[in-house]
């Protein structure tokens, strides 16, 4: 084999990252899989050069804080007849390479929920995310139904955004689809753009929504968790909720 | 423990939560021993140590004990307990330890003992022993600063000196049986005088020291019948026969050295007179290679480390190196797994073993002459010469190293300006060497990082009576050494000259110590070891506060006859 044009088998994988394990970073959650993989043995291909590393890719770092119960990562294996074929959803089958047996080696609180199959041609998934959606809860959340209706009514919500030089105003409006209260109003509901192109944090529009209210929230008492992520069906076409989809339907690109 | 939104607000708040790869859960109501091992620093640094790693699967081993695990909370997360009034909690459980039936602290160095007291106090409980009733833990201590234990006397109920597998299953048997014959609940005082006859047991409390009118030891007596004139250390005496670990704890957040530690073997067979640590552990003891291989896939399949680790003393010591290496290599290849080779000597064994590791690409090469000159290092016992170190260097270039990091001390007994001079000569010339190279064969200019410590004479080591510099003179010294280094690309780094007092009048100190360490604790000094929070202010004011003074205890020689507050302790004795 051509080691410099190598064919993998690729696998998408959901997961959930969750109650203690909000508490560890992006960095430390790859070296915890890096491990579990170890462990669970699992024939994961590794990168050429001096310093080979496991070939896997996330679809989008979950910050330190919040849960995730949709995260998603890619795993790279090299192309044999022993891996697990199928979505789990068809338990029949049971292969040698069994990738949910890595839940065995994982920490609680990280979980594999699904695993997808992707094809060779498909683009990873950390380019594809252009979305996701957030639910936040804090004391007194039942008295923010009308500031969402304010916010959602304006036709521009300026916001300073902080980039890595500056402090900058921006528009931050176009990035939410939705907002809105949910479960018996015990949680804010938001779906904001995600990813390495247009990313909106979720505390940037709670922010807006306590300077509305006149209240101080410190961020630490705010519990945010990460839900769905989303892709464009029509690649070409701006993000919005009817041209989303959600991310493992990536492998049908 | 803390609510989560709390554990927000500080940093790294992987260091509270637990939950970590092979983390021991058992049911405490099962349990007749509940024992929180205690490291007086951060989670970090606590995590990397092998010794809580053995203690923490050697305890748990037992059903009748559930061993849970305490650091140190770092500086910001403090005034968030104290406002909440959580007290301190063990990571396994987050139950609050003061209803543990032991706190054992591992005492690594001289400059945590602040900590461990900060401990104490954040788990609610008095600092000294003889305030604690028996619905509260017993407290003991052990590790290499045991072997001085009296500074600490006062705060700790039983101190552990040797080996941590030895005896500790005794003392643990002991303790059930008293608390079976109790009712269920401890009696503390019974239950030490049962084991103040064992191995490597010391009892502060049964002991009485008397001094003389110049402030010396006069008497150091046993008080009661079952405590012994001497402590002799408990030792292990084979390491393949003793309790290893078949896993290790893996953090989840990155730590120190996030590795797989093979001891290859304890003891060292050079006797550098400085070192306590080849003083205190005689006599030397080794692993089979057989046994480390079995230990090396056992520990890489249960943890998936990236990274192997051969630590000893001076590890190219190990008789079987070549071999054990050669082996090891075969298993590491198939796994892309590094080894690391922390603690070698500058020779031809350990440069083909570097090669062989590739660990030139990775690391720098850290070589300690420890002295400048050769007449120094024939006075320190530091058995290498000049000849080896520019042999070696020029070996050690050729291969590839082009980054090197070298080790001297300042404060040696018999020290001139002369040795401190040949400190920069030696520097100079090994820089020198390297351009000796072809220009084709340097990569890149060499790093040349040269480190000096300051000289703190240690209990039990041959330098024990010696007089220890003054904060002011080593002040001096490195400025001496700085001028001297006229090469602009060597870089030259010293360490923190009052750090060292304190250092000194901890490492010699006797019981009278301890009211400095409680005066500086109270006065707001923890992380002593951490430049960023030391302040030696606090410890100036404690020591004039009690009488405590860095001339007695720090700077005095000692008289050869002189009573030292460890001579009734035992490390060695072990020729081999």
């Amino acid at each position: 084999m051509n080691k410099m044009n190598r064919e993998y088998d690729r696998r998408l994988l959901k997961f959930e990252k969750i109650g203690k394990m909000k508490f560890i970073g992006h960095l430390d959650l790859l070296r915890i899989f890096q491990g579990a993989i170890r462990r669970a043995k699992l024939p994961i291909a590794y990168s050429n050069g001096f310093n080979p590393h496991q070939k896997m890719v996330f679809a989008l770092p979950l910050p330190l804080g919040m849960q995730g119960t949709s995260e998603y990562l890619e795993l790279f294996f090299d192309k044999s007849d022993k891996l697990d074929k199928l979505d789990r959803t068809d338990k029949s089958t049971k292969n040698e390479v069994d990738i949910f047996a890595l839940n065995d080696y994982l920490p609680t609180g990280l979980r594999i929920l699904e695993c997808y199959e992707i094809s060779e041609k498909t683009p990873g998934p950390a380019g594809a995310v252009k979305a996701a959606e957030y639910r936040l809860i804090f004391d007194g959340i039942q008295n923010t139904a009308p500031y969402l209706q304010q916010l959602l009514a304006s036709p521009q919500i300026i916001a300073l955004k902080k980039t890595k030089k500056a402090v900058k105003e921006t528009d931050i409006r176009p990035d939410i689809f939705a907002l809105k209260l949910e479960s018996g109003e015990t949680a804010i509901y938001m779906h904001l753009s995600a990813g390495s192109g247009r990313n909106l944090n979720p505390l940037l529009v709670a922010s807006q929504i306590f300077d509305k209210m006149g209240i101080v929230m410190p961020e630490h008492e705010i519990s945010i968790t990460r839900g769905n992520l989303f892709a464009c069906i029509n690649e070409n076409a701006e993000y919005s909720l009817e041209n989303s989809r959600f991310l493992w339907q990536i492998k049908e690109f | 423990m803390l609510s989560e939104s709390k554990l927000l607000q500080v940093s790294k708040p992987g260091r509270y939560i637990g939950n970590e790869i092979n983390i021991v859960q058992k049911n405490p109501a099962n349990v007749a021993v509940r024992f929180a091992f205690c490291f007086p620093d951060v989670y970090e640094i606590g995590m990397s140590n092998l010794g809580l790693q053995i203690m923490y699967f050697l305890l748990n081993e037992r059903t009748d004990t559930f061993c849970e695990r305490v650091f140190m909370p770092w500086t910001d997360m403090l005034p968030i307990m104290q406002a909440e009034k959580t007290p301190l909690w063990a990571l396994e459980t987050g139950d609050p330890i003061n209803n543990f039936s032991f706190l054992g602290f591992t005492l690594q160095h001289e400059l945590s003992f602040t900590n461990v007291l900060a401990m104490l106090d954040l788990a609610g409980l008095p600092l000294h022993s003889n305030q604690r009733t028996n619905d509260m833990p017993i407290v003991c201590a052990g590790g290499p600063c045991a072997c001085n234990p009296e500074p600490m006397a006062s705060f700790v109920d039983f101190f552990y000196i040797g080996d941590g597998e030895a005896t500790i299953n005794s003392i643990l048997d002991i303790y059930c049986e008293n608390k079976r014959k109790n009712g269920g609940k401890h009696n503390k005082q019974d239950f030490l005088a049962d084991i103040a006859n064992l191995s490597g047991v010391y009892v502060p409390a049964f002991y009485q020291t008397t001094y003389n009118n110049d402030g010396t030891i006069a008497q150091f007596t046993p008080i009661i019948a079952n405590a012994p004139k001497t402590v002799q250390k408990t030792l292990v005496k084979s390491l393949d026969e003793t309790f290893f670990p078949d896993k290790m704890l893996v953090p989840l957040i990155d730590t120190a050295h996030n590795r797989v530690s093979l001891e290859l073997f304890r003891g060292c067979k050079h006797g550098c007179k400085f070192c306590q640590a080849s003083a205190t552990q005689r006599p030397i003891r080794y692993r089979k290679p057989e046994t480390l291989l079995k230990q090396a896939q056992t520990l890489l399949d249960n943890t998936g480390h990236e990274e192997i680790s051969l630590v000893s003393l001076s590890t190219s010591d190990y008789p079987w190196f070549t071999p054990l290496l050669d082996e090891l290599l075969k298993i590491t290849a198939a796994r892309n797994v590094n080894i690391s080779l922390p603690s070698l000597r500058l020779d031809a064994v350990s440069l083909d073993a570097l090669q062989k590791t590739q660990e030139i690409r990775r690391s720098s090469l850290t070589f300690a002459p420890e002295a400048g000159t050769q007449r120094l290092r024939d006075v320190i016992r530091k058995n290498i010469t000049a000849l080896d170190i520019n042999e070696g260097c020029r070996a050690a270039f050729a291969a590839g190293f082009d980054r090197i990091k070298l080790y001297f001390m300042t404060g040696l007994p018999t020290e001139t300006d002369k040795d401190l001079q040949a400190i920069a000569l030696l520097s100079q010339e090994i820089s020198d060497e390297y351009y000796l190279l072809p220009r084709e064969q340097r990569r890149r200019p060499l790093t040349l990082n040269v480190s000096c410590s300051c000289f703190v004479p240690k209990p039990f080591t041959p330098f024990q009576w010696e007089s220890q510099d003054t904060a002011e003179t080593f002040i001096q010294k490195q400025k001496y050494i700085k001028d001297n280094l006229k090469n602009k690309r060597i870089v030259y780094r010293y360490h923190d000259a009052k750090t060292a007092v304190v250092e000194g009048v901890l490492s010699r100190g006797d019981r009278r110590v301890a009211a400095a360490i409680e005066s500086a604790y109270k006065k707001g000094a923890i992380f002593d070891s951490w430049t960023e929070v030391f302040s030696y202010d606090l410890w100036e004011q404690a020591f004039a506060e009690t009488g405590v003074s860095p001339e007695f205890y720090a700077y005095r020689k000692r008289d050869s006859a002189e009573i030292l507050p460890w001579n009734f302790i035992k490390v060695g004795d072990y020729h081999e």
